[in-house]
């Protein structure tokens, strides 16, 4: 029997740089850096001092419902990021079983908890208010988004750290595939939190100033916060309500490196795996794919290890391909790093245009591929991979095609 | 369902006992909350739960790194090791493809936490950079991936109470891609002094030594910890490698149906579609069914939302189905309930009698609760296990046991 096809008809997303897809792709394209001072709690005591942050959101800027002001920061992000995609696949379906919704998130409603932690620290439990504790798990913002939208289909929710959107594109594109659902709300959602702001520091993993993905000048990476959904939907389905087909989803693969909490294995084998996987998933050739969004973090043992998976299983055709870190411009996302990712992707297939790595000054030997340093280069791309490589080994790649008929 | 998928061995590292043998041996009498001791609840007037007091990972996992594992990590690798090592090394020594999913609503909340408490007490610069590997949810079953070796997949899936069904949905799917030959499919959750905060301030937990189901003056839930787990392969798999085959599942289904205020994610829709949605995909009619481990906690809201979808869904046909609230008897363990209730389905034939299971009365329209049952429960072939959530989200499996 033939596989149904999954297509990708809307995108959506919140982040540092806009507030709105179209906001952040152009800033992207662009070369604007969406990494600033902090702002949203003192930073005095940090090693570090800089955080992407999405500023001016109100989310009854995107749907005037008083309700909405109740749930977490990172549930309003998804919403509002949601409801963007969805308005930009023009679907207006409600109250159905067909559509259902995905994320990744490494957190979630984390600044829930850290509310109620900080009263219970500085103030004692009586001051702790107990909806803040119903309001953090997870699934509290797949729920919001379903709740609000009245989707009944699969809901579901990876926490999968920094690989959890990917994770997410993934399971939406088998509940398209084996006929669970028809349309799925597939993306990833963080805020920023004080927690994994710290806990990087206490690696010395966060940048002092600027984030270099694969430069020699490399000093980490940049915690950031945002929100990107995908609109995944079959191709009947698409046709059938005549809306424009953006991109194809092909496949995607999931990995573990089974090796460290924090650091990826050092020869990467965890990546080679999932991108070769991916590639076989996707039923492509490594010469089919033009462009690659990777992890890139930022730090020294990610890119260089990447650098080497990419080698390895690329060959000759690796110096042919353009790769970029998003990450640069965008910083960090967490869980939702990979769906933001992801519907960058979507719009390189669509517009031919790589957006750039940022920031860059010299030259890394270990990382000699075409990282379309600083400047957005215009190539024709076809097809794209966008990697995923989290905390705990987890890995997950997924692929994309440009929409032909 | 696309292959016969099946389950060949079971895991738990729970309250009532460590190990699946003692688990279910100890479900079969009445078994009191203990003494909280992982947290002070000097403060709270609720001072009970079901805590796995007894259980130590040492003797399990031997004395060296386990110092900086949180208690949920603990639970999963001692579940792990405790019951499926000899299935490990099979799939390891055979070069085959072994996946791992957990299913946790809360994963490393503690870890969170108290990372959190260190920054506020002790300052950013002087925190342990070690701990912060702890803090993402997926750490506890990631370390079980790095502990094992275990290179093929590693999968946390945070549904709410529901998590641990969800990471059965998620297994199922991956093994029918094909992409792994078998998946460790588990439940875990530690009680923790901010997931009792959370049932404790929203009045959820009773102040009672027991849970009282499908009563309307049920006074609340006991909350419990542990890991439930599962092997999951294809049928030609396990025969191949020459398996014993516990139970298949037959079906699957899940459903949503919520709203954005959780007080009110109470109608019977979500649930009975679930069931509806499971019965057929396993092309399985209502009068196939011969046994139902239900969700009920304690709730009232929750309970009745659950007794009126089951009523919806079997109608008179409920009055020959014995009901087993679980919960009732391990307390409400959050996102690994659902795999609790797989662990003992799965094992039924080694139960003799429960303490007691709630039978549907006609005339009053209600499930009562019987003491003392006499049943044969190794006569039972097809148990619906239903997993509900306060979040709207509703899974129900159907198994198969293996004669």
């Amino acid at each position: 029997m033939e596989k149904r096809k999954v297509v990708i008809t809307g995108i959506g997303a919140i982040s540092p740089l806009g507030l709105s897809m179209e906001e952040t792709w152009a800033n992207l394209i662009d070369g604007k850096n969406g990494v600033k001072e902090l702002e949203r709690f003192a930073s005095e005591e940090y090693r570090a001092h800089k955080a992407g942050e999405v500023y001016g959101f109100d989310i009854n800027n995107f749907i005037n419902d008083k309700n909405l002001k109740n749930i977490g920061l990172c549930s309003q992000f998804g919403v509002a990021a949601a409801k963007m995609a969805l308005d930009n696949a023009n679907l207006k379906l409600t109250d159905t079983d067909r559509i259902g919704v995905v994320i990744g998130t490494t957190m979630g409603d984390v600044q829930e908890l850290e509310k109620v932690d900080e009263d219970y620290f500085y103030k004692g439990i009586d001051a702790i208010n107990p909806k803040s504790m119903l309001n953090y798990p997870a699934n509290e913002i797949a729920k919001n988004i379903a709740s609000v939208f009245g989707f009944y289909g699969p809901n579901n929710t990876f926490t999968t750290a920094c690989a959890a959107g990917n994770y997410a594109y993934g399971y939406a594109y088998d509940c398209i595939q084996d006929g669970t659902a028809d349309i799925m709300v597939a993306g990833g959602a963080d805020v920023l939190s004080r927690v994994a702001f710290a806990g990087f520091n206490r690696l010395f993993a966060v940048a002092p100033d600027v984030c270099q993905p694969f430069c020699l000048d490399r000093k980490g990476m940049m915690v950031s916060e945002g929100a990107a959904f995908l609109i995944m939907e079959s191709e009947e389905s698409a046709k059938k309500r005549g809306t424009k087909i953006l991109a194809e989803f092909l496949g995607y693969a999931l990995s573990c490196d089974a090796f460290d909490i924090t650091i990826p294995h050092e020869e990467g084998k965890g990546a080679i795996a999932v991108m070769s996987s991916a590639i076989k998933n996707a039923g492509i050739k490594t010469t089919d794919i033009n462009y690659i969004n990777t992890h890139g973090t930022g730090t020294k043992e990610n890119d260089r290890v990447e650098s080497l998976a990419i080698k390895e299983v690329f060959k000759e055709h690796s110096i042919k391909l353009s790769i970029s870190s998003t990450k640069s411009m965008l910083g960090h996302l967490m869980g939702a790093s990979s769906a933001i990712e992801g519907a960058i992707c979507v719009k390189v297939l669509q517009e031919n245009i790589i957006p750039p790595t940022i920031n860059f000054t010299t030259p890394d030997p270990d990382c000699d591929l075409d990282i379309v340093p600083n400047i957005a280069k215009k190539k024709q791309v076809d097809f794209v991979m966008s990697n995923a490589f989290a905390f705990g080994g987890n890995n997950a790649c997924i692929i994309m095609k440009k929409w032909e008929e | 369902m696309k292959n016969k998928i099946v389950i060949t061995k079971t895991g738990a590292i729970s309250p009532i006992g460590v190990g699946v043998e003692n688990f279910i041996s100890n479900i079969q009498k009445i078994n009191n909350p203990q003494d909280i001791k992982t947290f002070d609840t000097e403060k709270y007037d609720i001072k009970k739960a079901f805590v796995a007091n007894d259980f130590d990972p040492k003797p399990i996992l031997g004395d060296k790194g386990l110092r900086n594992f949180n208690r949920n990590t603990l639970f999963i690798l001692s579940a792990i090791k405790k019951d499926m090592d000899n299935e490990i090394n099979y799939f390891k020594t055979e070069d085959k493809r072994l996946g791992l999913t957990i299913g946790t609503c809360f994963g490393s909340l503690q870890s969170i936490s108290d990372y959190e408490l260190d920054i506020f007490d002790k300052g950013p610069r002087k925190i342990n950079p070690m701990g912060f590997g702890n803090t993402v949810l997926n750490s506890p079953t990631s370390r079980a991936n790095i502990w094992f070796g275990l290179t093929s997949q590693s999968t946390t899936v945070s549904t709410g109470s529901i998590s641990s069904a969800k990471a059965i949905e998620f297994s199922i799917g991956q093994i029918n891609k094909n992409v792994v030959d078998a998946m460790i499919c588990g439940g875990a959750e530690e009680l923790n002094m901010q997931t009792f905060l959370g049932y404790y301030l929203n009045k959820f937990l009773t102040k009672n030594e027991e849970i009282t189901c499908y009563e309307k003056n049920s006074t609340g839930t006991i909350i419990s910890e542990g890991c439930g787990l599962a092997l999951l392969e294809t049928y030609e798999n396990a025969v191949k490698r020459g398996a014993k085959i516990l139970a298949s599942i037959l079906g699957y289904g899940t459903s949503f149906y919520g709203s954005i205020d959780n007080t009110k994610n109470f109608s019977t829709k979500g649930v009975v579609n679930s069931i509806k949605n499971a019965l057929k995909n396993g092309n399985i009619d209502t009068k196939d069914i011969d046994l139902v481990i239900s969700s009920a906690n304690g709730l009232t809201p929750f309970d009745s939302m659950e007794e009126n979808s089951l009523m919806e869904v079997f109608g008179d046909r409920l009055t020959e189905i014995p009901v087993i609230p679980l919960k009732s008897l391990i307390g409400e363990t959050i996102g690994a309930s659902g795999l609790f209730s797989i662990v003992a389905a799965s094992n039924i034939k080694d139960i003799k009698e429960l303490p007691f299971v709630y039978k549907y009365s006609n005339g009053q329209k209600k499930l009562i609760k019987v003491n003392n049952f006499k049943i044969n429960y190794s006569n039972f072939t097809k148990i619906l296990v239903n997993c509900i959530s306060e979040c709207g989200n509703h899974s129900a499996i159907i198994l198969q046991i293996e004669k």
